[in-house]
């Protein structure tokens, strides 16, 4: 049986019945791990004794029969963008040194209390800045199901760690889609909780008012868990919310009947490649057949999505990055005579050309003279893409959309132009500009065997929305049981 | 030659931005930073397609709405695990190069 592929609720009952012990799980997690790293290159450290650790704790547990934590045991990854105590934390930026946090980020420590099993932390696109992974100064990810080519990003390390069979469940962060997209180009299911769901305390700061903690899991049901374990107020993050956290397992469902799910045409036009077109409007038959109503909508300030966001990301960034000055932690550079050439210095040789792209996008748009014409700008039209989804949730609970244009694209593809690459959240980024939860699940593959994904979208806080259709979703599909092939003959 | 229908970021500009936002380029960086820059801003132009008049700006989702934690006494991070982490530091302090020079 190939214990890789399970999911987390499986793999629990396995270590509940005893059928597997803690540490021989953590133990097959981490030799997947080595066997495979040196062709996806998924994680940028190891934690091989933490894990090996906190496994005999958790099998200790077990043995006197003590009641564990739903996710208790099961191996975890982290994206390199969440604060690890005493773990070196890298943003995959040289910047960052082998900066080494003194405290865990709160999703973290949330999961640690779990007792899940940190196998190591996961590549990513610089400061999660990226739709490829290839912004990674450790080196691009490569996606499992076609070496060539990119798994997505930012989050390419925690998606490709799940789908390749290296860990159960991992965590990302979604500014603009950095979960839901690699979560399509890998075949696995990511979810973005609505902003304020789950404290942003301990992830390393790229947009403020876009940023987001999710996970990366092999379904709808492991989703729920994951979701479940992570939300709720804390007083550290004054941006995350109190209202209450229900069980989002209590919305797996079967069927959809009473679901109204809305279609926007501006998500099916100029762009979206007919491959992923005809396998997401197959998911809605899906949908349709399992008793759910279809009803058109309309987003029409879809398209502005793109360059509102560019100007508000890049304008919190530059803001935020400031902080890496060389001064505090992480790397200076050396021999310098006065603090702003060491400020200089340090911050143009620690930044990859990406990032630097982005902070300097970012103070243009906030100088005197252009912050009325863009930033501000950019703040009116975020109002009217998040009024249209208000309108449309008026009448429907869940929105169907492509998560992605295209399948996965080959390395270096569109690495020369950033416009380009930056078309390729064209599905996904609005979201975040009005703070709503959305979810990736696989629906497809393209005629090159590659993974095509859909997006399921609802209102503020109303996550469960997502965990019904997409659970009643996978009862009848199997889409999300595939595995890629090429790494099928290395098990071990 | 830049394309026409870009918008114009000379190097000059580039170079100010850099100032303001504290990084050095190099001359390299500084002439494809002009190019890339002025096409992406050119781009973003499209928003000007939209009348934005009496539209309230949203910087947040959460509708601009704050709160503040109570006010209390607790301990902090210990500083020897803050201090270890600067790159030049003695016991008590992080080290920096003078910045008011004597006399």
């Amino acid at each position: 049986m190939d214990l890789h592929y399970l999911t987390v609720h499986e793999i629990k009952e396995k270590l509940g019945k005893k059928e597997i012990s803690c540490k021989e799980l953590t133990e097959l997690s981490i030799k997947r791990v080595k066997k495979l790293e040196p062709q996806l290159n998924a994680f940028i450290a190891v934690t091989e004794e933490i894990a090996l650790k906190s496994a005999m704790a958790v099998d200790a547990k077990i043995s006197k029969g003590e009641k564990l934590a739903p996710l208790a045991g099961i191996p975890l990854g982290l994206k390199d963008a969440l604060i690890t105590k005493n773990i070196p934390t890298t943003c995959a930026s040289k910047i960052l040194g082998k900066f080494s946090p003194p405290y865990n980020g709160t999703a973290v420590q949330k999961l640690l209390d779990q007792e899940m099993i940190l196998i190591g932390k996961t590549n990513m696109d610089e400061f999660a800045m990226g739709s490829s992974n290839e912004n990674s100064s450790y080196g691009p990810v490569k996606n499992p199901w076609d070496l060539e080519r990119i798994p997505g990003g930012s989050s390419g390390g925690s998606a490709v760690a799940v789908a390749s069979g290296e860990v159960f469940a991992s965590l990302g962060s979604d500014t603009g889609g950095s979960i839901r997209q690699p979560a399509s180009l890998t075949g696995v299911v990511g979810l973005k909780p609505t902003y304020g769901r789950v404290s942003r305390y301990g992830l390393v700061a790229f947009a403020s008012s876009l940023d987001q903690i999710g996970p990366f899991t092999r379904d709808v049901h492991d989703s729920a868990l994951m979701l479940n374990a992570i939300s709720g107020f804390d007083p550290l993050d004054t941006t995350s919310s109190q209202e209450s956290v229900p069980d989002f397992t209590s919305y797996l469902s079967k069927d959809l009947k009473g679901i109204c799910i809305g279609i926007a045409e501006e998500y099916f036009g100029e762009g979206l490649e007919e491959e992923v077109k005809k396998s997401v409007l197959g998911a809605i038959d899906v949908l349709k057949k399992l008793g759910a109503e279809i009803k058109e909508i309309s987003l029409p300030h879809l398209k502005y999505a793109i360059p509102t966001y560019y100007l508000i990301c890049t304008a919190e960034a530059s803001s935020n990055l400031a902080r890496y000055d060389g001064v505090r932690y992480g790397r200076r550079t050396k021999g310098i005579k006065t603090l702003e050439e060491l400020y200089k210095k340090s911050r143009g040789e620690g930044f990859g050309d990406e990032v630097k792209r982005r902070i300097m996008l970012g103070t243009f748009a906030l100088c005197s003279g252009y912050y009325d014409a863009y930033f501000k700008k950019a703040a009116q039209v975020r109002t009217l893409i998040t009024n249209d989804f208000q309108n449309a949730f008026q009448d429907v609970e869940v929105i169907v959309t492509p998560t992605s244009p295209t399948p996965a694209f080959k390395l270096g593809e569109k690495m020369e132009d950033p416009l380009t690459m930056y078309l390729s959240d064209m599905y996904t980024i609005s979201v975040n500009l009005a703070g709503l939860p959305g979810m990736s699940l696989p629906c497809g593959f393209s005629k090159k065997s590659l993974p095509i994904g859909f997006q399921l979208i609802s209102g503020r806080m109303k996550e469960a929305h997502i965990i019904k259709v997409g659970s009643a979703y996978q009862t009848v599909t199997e889409w999300h049981k595939q595995h890629p092939s090429l790494l099928r003959g290395s098990e071990g | 030659m830049r394309n026409e229908k870009d918008t114009k970021i000379s190097d000059e500009q580039v170079r100010y931005i850099a100032d303001l936002a504290r990084l050095e380029l190099s001359a390299e960086e500084v002439s494809r930073l002009s190019k890339e820059l002025g096409k992406i801003i050119h781009y973003i132009g499209i928003l000007n397609e939209i009348n934005t008049a009496g539209v309230e700006p949203m910087y947040s989702s959460l509708g601009g709405f704050s709160r503040y934690r109570e006010d209390g006494l607790k301990p902090s991070m210990p500083r020897d695990s803050l201090l270890k982490e600067a790159p030049r530091h003695d016991d008590e302090s992080i080290l920096v190069p003078v910045v008011i020079s004597a006399g």
